[in-house]
């Protein structure tokens, strides 16, 4: 392989660059280009050389505002819903429901206890009411799809982004973050919620219960929504937590709880589960019980790194939600297969 | 026939005072001495065509030429002239690539292929050099062509002279490994030949 040239060699070569005659014609074409008027531009407009940075600005602007635009169109609230009838015959504001009808805003379907309906939550899922209910059709925002359950069940099914759906019932406003759940109200008001799949909001006030898949929840009208738990959490250890949620459990009632929830040794889908139960109430008990459902809490799940005891105790609100996130790597991978489908879906409205 | 390009003196002040005024001899008297210089820069810059270095001559000294009035006294005429060639170069490469982008580059614009002699060292050195980036490679011209220092060439590509002896260190070395070739034969090394290209 020949080696390099030396450095002044080069120099030397290229100081004897051959000097190539322009020719003799060019002059004239300069007395001729002189004589005409200048041109106000040397290029025309569209021929101008456009920075990169901007195209680049352009390109991205596109494809954001584009996106965008097609998520708020796909997900854009209808005013009236399709609704069909499943069993019987519910009615709308009194008329009985045939196949194709509509609810309007500000309607109410009413179902007997031989009917049964379901609802098309414009493109994002479906909401089946069972039978004794009585659904109405709020005005929600551009996005937002509003739903009053008064009374009866609602059977919800959503893939969507979080917060798109929400459900107001006499004692909460149950509000999706993707899943499917089913909510009862019964004749007192009393809000019961099960998800079996993601997470929902139950929010009253300033109180807040966040339900993952697997758990239950109960709100009363007018209390705050209740810590989740699972459906077969016995029946005295569910009393127990009552009292603890209540601020009139004791350290008897927390033994009573724990012995009702799973233990360290289970499966680690069950123990997450309950983690999600202590790590509610860890927020809600007197700072006298705290210290105990955090070591509880800790033995079902190890804090994860930057988590620590005194900040748990404090109920500093980061090293909480760290410690929930940790709880429920499950949840969280469904949230990631949600912007999964959402891409598909825009993909394939924007090629349709 | 080929010449050597060597650095000359400015222009008279007289020549200059005319070109300002418009005085078609004094702009003859800057395209007679400026004319070579431009058109061999051009034709190594856009690799050899013809056709569109005559071009880029041409709109050289017609801006040269309309902004003369706004020409400042103290500043070097071949500077400020470069600086016009660097950006027509640069413009001509850029409507190419755009040509060349939107699929309609005329037959007529894409680079010829020079007959060159294998062995020529001048030729070698010539592909060398156009086989430059363009960066470089008007760096490298400039430095050649009118023996402009670095900055004055800084000047005229509107960069730092540090940028200048950066590009020209790059070029020298890249030159260096594409010209080995001729360490063996020790062609044109010691002087060289000076071929003309037209």
């Amino acid at each position: 392989m020949p080696q390099s040239l030396d450095p002044k060699d080069v120099e030397r070569l290229l100081r004897c660059l051959p000097v190539s005659k322009a020719p003799a014609t060019l002059w004239e074409g300069i007395q001729t280009a002189l004589e005409s008027p200048e041109p106000t531009r040397s290029l025309p407009p569209l021929q101008r050389p456009v920075p990169r940075w901007l195209l680049a600005a352009a390109v991205v602007l596109a494809v954001v505002t584009g996106s965008l635009g097609g998520v708020f169109r796909w997900y854009r609230a209808p005013s009236a819903w399709v609704v069909v009838p499943v069993t019987g015959t519910p009615t709308i504001a009194g008329a009985a429901l045939t196949s194709g009808d509509r609810l309007g805003a500000g309607e109410w379907l009413v179902t007997d206890a031989f009917s049964k309906a379901e609802l098309s939550v414009g493109r994002i899922g479906t909401a089946e009411v069972g039978p004794n209910s009585r659904v109405h059709l709020d005005r929600g925002g551009w996005t937002q799809h509003r739903l009053t359950l008064e009374r009866g069940r609602l059977q919800v099914v959503i893939s969507a982004p979080p917060r798109l759906f929400l459900v107001r019932t006499p004692s909460v406003l149950a509000t999706d973050l993707g899943c499917a759940y089913t909510l009862e109200v019964d004749s007192a008001g009393t809000s019961r919620l099960h998800v079996t799949a993601g997470w929902v909001e139950l929010k009253q006030g300033d109180a807040v219960s966040l339900v993952p898949a697997g758990l239950v929840a109960e709100v009363a009208v007018g209390g705050r929504p209740g810590t989740p738990y699972a459906p077969e959490l016995p029946a005295d250890a569910r009393a127990a937590l009552r009292r603890l949620e209540a601020g009139t459990g004791d350290a008897a009632d927390l033994e009573l709880l724990s012995a009702g929830l799973h233990g360290p040794s289970e499966f680690i889908t069950l123990r997450r589960q309950s983690g999600i139960t202590l790590w509610h109430l860890l927020q809600r008990v007197g700072p006298e019980l705290r210290q105990p459902v955090y070591q509880r809490l800790a033995e079902l799940s190890d804090p994860p790194a930057g988590v620590t005891r005194e900040g748990i105790l404090a109920l500093q609100r980061p090293m909480l939600e760290r410690w929930r996130r940790d709880l429920s790597p499950m949840w969280s991978e469904e949230a990631q297969s949600w912007w999964t489908r959402t891409a598909r879906r825009l993909w394939d409205w924007t090629i349709n | 026939m080929g010449t050597v390009p060597v650095a000359e003196p400015e222009l008279d002040a007289d020549i200059l005072e005319g070109c300002r005024r418009g005085d078609p001899s004094a702009q003859r008297a800057v395209f007679e001495r400026y004319r070579d210089r431009v058109f061999s820069i051009a034709l190594h810059f856009l690799k050899g065509e013809h056709a569109a270095a005559q071009d880029v001559t041409q709109e050289v000294f017609v801006k040269v030429f309309r902004a003369a009035p706004s020409f400042r006294q103290d500043a070097r005429l071949s500077t400020w002239l470069y600086r016009i060639v660097t950006n027509a170069c640069l413009d001509e490469l850029r409507r190419r690539k755009r040509l060349l982008l939107f699929g309609n580059l005329p037959p007529a614009i894409h680079p010829t292929a020079p007959a060159a002699e294998p062995q020529d060292p001048d030729t070698d050195v010539t592909q060398a050099v156009r086989r430059l980036s363009p960066r470089l490679r008007i760096a490298v011209l400039l430095r050649y062509y009118d023996d402009l220092s670095y900055d004055e060439i800084a000047q005229a590509l509107g960069v730092t002279a540090g940028t200048v002896a950066s590009r020209l260190s790059r070029a020298h070395a890249i030159l260096a490994r594409n010209l080995a070739h001729l360490r063996s034969t020790g062609s044109g090394l010691q002087g060289g030949s000076h071929a003309a290209e037209s």
